[in-house]
């Protein structure tokens, strides 16, 4: 009788401590979720946020928008460079076929621009590709901004 | 002629889009300012350009398990919303105009992207 019932004891302190520790356990987990969660919700209304100002530019303008939401991936969805880039072109995809259509229905598509035009991107997009890392980053840099300063300025003037 | 150099600005447009720097951006304005062709037609043609270049580099990023497709509607949705409605918007405008806003535009990025440049060379102390 004696045994059995320090045996429950023993069982009983022995349950108490490790039920303490899983209470500690799961409040820091429940508050780690919390956190989770509202960060997710913040990643999710900036997302929308930028997907806004993404699809305006890019259908204004018929460009553009990759270079809006390269940036959006990584530092809002927290993406590496690369995958940045490769799920910028997920982004851009449906973006594109969208304005496509608009811009079909109103006639503005001109084929003798467009198929030379077509065919150089396809071989360029190629060649840009397995040219990735050859080049020198800073003088690729600077001349392609560069030459976007310029190309600005003639248009507005 | 003008063949040979629709292709060769497609080209250009396409090396820097491949490199993965907006090749877009740069192909309308060499479309535009260098061969003379109109404003909307080129942006028509950029993005007509960009879905089969698009397409294939998709498809090999997607088979190296490169993108992302984690709550990627979130951005996707509202752009397709407000794209929609802004392409209708361009193709309504007149052409020198929007020509006027592209130029702005590129004038603004290419400023914006010198000063981020300037900032993050002072905060790492070097050109890597």
């Amino acid at each position: 009788m004696a045994k059995a019932y320090s045996a429950k004891w023993e069982q009983a302190v022995q349950i108490k401590p490790k039920t303490i520790k899983e209470f500690e356990e799961d409040k820091s987990t429940r508050k780690f979720e919390v956190e989770g969660k509202k960060s997710k919700a913040k990643q999710l209304v900036l997302f929308a946020f930028f997907g806004i100002l993404i699809g305006g530019i890019n259908g204004l303008f018929g460009a553009g928008g990759g270079m809006l939401a390269v940036p959006v991936l990584s530092f809002v969805g927290k993406l590496d460079d690369r995958r940045a880039h490769a799920t910028a072109i997920l982004v851009m995809l449906p973006l594109c076929l969208a304005s496509t259509v608009v811009y079909m229905l109103s006639n503005t598509v001109d084929f003798a621009v467009l198929i030379p035009t077509a065919i150089g991107v396809f071989v360029g997009g190629i060649v840009g590709a397995k040219l990735l890392g050859l080049l020198n980053e800073n003088l690729l840099f600077f001349v392609f901004y560069s030459l976007m300063l310029i190309a600005g300025l003639k248009m507005l003037y | 002629m003008k063949t040979v150099f629709l292709i060769l600005a497609g080209l250009l447009g396409g090396i820097i889009a491949g490199l993965g720097m907006g090749g877009g951006t740069l192909t309308i304005p060499l479309l535009v300012v260098g061969l003379g062709v109109g404003q909307l037609t080129a942006q028509a043609v950029n993005l007509i350009a960009f879905l089969p270049t698009g397409s294939a580099a998709l498809f090999i990023h997607t088979k190296k398990g490169l993108v992302d497709f984690k709550h990627i509607l979130f951005l996707i949705l509202p752009a397709m919303a407000v794209c929609i409605g802004t392409s209708f918007f361009a193709t309504q405008t007149d052409g020198e105009l929007l020509k006027k806003i592209y130029g702005g535009f590129l004038v603004m990025v290419a400023i914006g992207s010198f000063f981020a440049k300037t900032i993050q060379i002072r905060k790492i102390g070097y050109l890597h």
